[in-house]
């Protein structure tokens, strides 16, 4: 009873800063086909007008084409390890900037005051 | 992870660090949708909710126990610690509540069709960035426990059966 109370919780939580994130970029008319247009940006949106009029609508997608469009980059293989590596990388990066000085800070105040 | 008040039982530290393991790896496959293809990011990533939910739910304590006394005595890293797991977890609330917005296989799987929009998928992709750097900050905080917790359930138990010294014979 205890655990499901603390799961409502995480969840509720979870919901209303959703809900919240959602409401602000929906007010906001962040999300209108006019925003690209007023913040300079140029706007995701077919080339030629789709049929059922949609703005801001993708084109359909070409069989053999991922998500995105960016089709014949490299193998899979070679971009799932690049990207492997950039990520781990950038964590790796990050441990060593915060851990490395950390453990030389502790290391120091632990060595012994060597008599005037 | 708690990095402080870290009065966890074996079996709970054991369950954590799996657990642990199991996010960082899905983390790391969701970060590549184009290698695993978006209908894999998008049902791993949902999946991974309840993954998180119980990876807080193991972390229930300390997060109480700082909430009541993070506006008294409590450590500098242990503030920074707490902050930072705020800002997890509300940039990983937008880069999903951003993601189930732009669902090309997951909702309209379920018969679900949301209108799709740009600023959703620019944000989705920045919230993801700003997730990883986050990530990269709580392993360097919790990196002492990860070390720790690696020697012991992983190192030491691999390095036993390696072991080429035999126990002492006491029967004699």
């Amino acid at each position: 009873m205890k655990t499901f109370g603390r799961i409502l919780i995480i969840l509720t939580a979870f919901t209303v800063l959703g809900g919240l994130m959602m409401w602000v970029g929906n007010a906001n008319g962040v999300n209108s086909p006019s925003f690209a247009r007023n913040s300079g940006e140029a706007e995701f949106r077919p080339l030629q007008g789709d049929e059922d009029g949609q703005e801001g609508s993708r084109p359909p997608r070409e069989v053999g084409e991922d998500h995105e469009g960016r089709e014949g980059r490299g193998s899979f293989g070679g971009r799932w390890v690049f990207s492997l590596i950039k990520n781990v990388g950038v964590i790796s990066v990050l441990v060593v900037a915060i851990v490395l000085p950390k453990s030389i800070i502790k290391k120091k105040r632990k060595a012994p005051v060597s008599p005037a | 992870m708690a990095n402080e008040p870290t009065k966890t039982s074996t079996p709970q530290t054991k369950t954590k660090l799996v657990l642990d393991i199991l996010i960082f790896i899905v983390f790391l496959v969701a970060m590549d949708p184009h290698s695993s293809g978006i209908a894999i990011h998008e049902w791993l990533t949902l999946a991974s909710l309840a993954a998180l939910t119980l990876h807080l739910l193991l972390s229930w304590d300390w997060i109480v126990e700082i909430t009541q006394r993070f506006f008294k005595k409590i450590g500098t890293q242990t503030r920074i610690n707490y902050v930072l797991n705020w800002l997890l977890f509300i940039f990983g609330t937008l880069v999903m509540v951003s993601g189930i917005l732009i669902s090309e296989a997951a909702l309209p799987s379920l018969g679900i069709r949301l209108p799709q929009g740009f600023f959703w998928r620019r944000l989705h992709d920045m919230s993801a960035n700003l997730v990883l750097l986050l990530l990269g900050l709580h392993t360097a905080l919790h990196w002492s426990w990860i070390v720790k917790t690696f020697d012991r359930y992983i190192f030491q138990p691999i390095a036993a059966k390696f072991s080429t010294s035999k126990p002492k014979d006491v029967s004699a």
